[in-house]
């Protein structure tokens, strides 16, 4: 649920019905899965999908592409490129809420699994179904291109 | 009502059920045979690329820059990133194939393409599909068709055909369209030659009063690789 809000920014019910269609899906797809690795690897792969897909849909209808996003999403983010902050200071929080909602998507999808999920490149290339070195230059980019977008925020 | 009930009654009131294992076998076996295909078709297309380069008398022409992109073979380039791209997309579809990078897949594919294009070359298969085409697609012109038209210019100082006799210093030579020329040539040179062996001529056309005099520079046998 809590990854479902960071990708998105679906309203708790919205999340509640985007879990239990990717646990129906994960269901019909059960014998899909093989121990080439974890179930909880698989399990993201299938939430995520169903996640992006449900949020693609919305967001084509019109619906704003803002990330709702917790404390702990900032400092994470924050701590991943080393920047040093007052993260209570509103003024912050608005730069950073500015800075992240500028980040394309698959960037933005990135860091969650790095920084927020705790996820290495192995997991998050089978979760996003990319390549491991992808997956973390994916990460590198995502930082250096926040970290831009933070300074040009902060300067 | 709970969330894990919700979605148990949910499964149970639609009678949601798991998809067979053989689904995925199908579904996983398609993408990978795809991909197989893909790879297979395009070391064909790669091969004829090789046969367009190789036999293409690129080096041969008056001007090598313009007549090797006049003579680039279109149609199997086109051929080739097209099934290039279908593989790529198979492989990604597969259950694993996602792990592979792009860069990983092109010099792959590249490389084994190239080791099997040589090979389908060397069998002959590229002149046989260039021919067989140019029959069925209509705006595509085969490399034997584009060399005659190349190798019918006597005022270049370039013309072809079959060796029809052989006396001295001089070749009969009948040309595509039933043109027989006086080929002179030095006598060591016409004893490399057989009759009834096609030849591409590089020399001069003499003209005047034996209109089909042609003094040999070289001569080249039309092929580079005999497949027959």
């Amino acid at each position: 649920m809590r990854y479902i809000k960071r990708i998105s920014s679906f309203s708790y019910e919205e999340s509640e019905e985007v879990l239990q269609e990717a646990f129906i899906k994960a269901w019909r797809y059960i014998r899909e899965y093989n121990s080439d690795f974890s179930f909880s690897t698989w399990i993201y792969r299938i939430v995520h999908q169903v996640t992006i897909s449900e949020w693609r849909k919305q967001v084509s209808r019109g619906r704003e592409n803002q990330i709702a996003w917790d404390d702990e999403w900032m400092e994470n983010i924050a701590g991943s490129v080393d920047l040093e902050r007052d993260f209570q200071s509103r003024e912050t929080v608005e730069k950073m809420r500015l800075a992240i909602s500028l980040l394309p998507d698959q960037y933005r999808e990135v860091l969650v699994l790095k920084s927020l999920e705790e996820k290495s490149y192995e997991e998050i290339s089978d979760i996003l179904k990319i390549p491991p070195g992808t997956a973390g230059s994916l990460v590198s980019r995502a930082k250096v291109k926040l970290k831009v977008i933070l300074e040009s925020q902060f300067s | 009502m709970s969330f894990t009930e919700n979605i148990i009654g949910k499964i149970e009131q639609e009678n949601i059920q798991p998809l067979p294992s053989w689904w995925f076998h199908v579904r996983y076996g398609f993408f990978w045979i795809l991909f197989l295909v893909a790879l297979f078709l395009g070391s064909i297309a790669f091969s004829l690329i090789l046969y367009f380069l190789f036999e293409g008398d690129i080096l041969l022409a008056p001007n090598p820059l313009s007549h090797f992109i006049e003579m680039l073979p279109w149609l199997w380039i086109a051929s080739f990133f097209l099934l290039f791209s279908l593989g790529y997309w198979g492989l990604r579809h597969t259950s694993s194939g996602y792990k592979i990078p792009l860069w990983g897949f092109l010099f792959g594919n590249i490389a084994l393409s190239f080791f099997l294009g040589i090979g389908w070359y060397f069998l002959g298969i590229p002149d046989t599909i260039d021919r067989a085409t140019s029959r069925i697609v209509p705006l595509h012109h085969s490399l034997e068709q584009r060399k005659e038209i190349m190798w019918s210019r006597a005022d270049l100082g370039m013309i072809a055909g079959v060796i029809r006799e052989r006396n001295g210093d001089m070749l009969i030579v009948e040309g595509p369209r039933g043109r027989q020329w006086e080929v002179m040539v030095s006598p060591h040179l016409a004893r490399s030659f057989r009759e009834g062996q096609r030849i591409k001529v590089k020399g001069i056309h003499q003209g005047g009063v034996r209109e089909n005099l042609f003094r040999a520079e070289s001569i080249i046998p039309w092929r580079r690789q005999s497949y027959y």
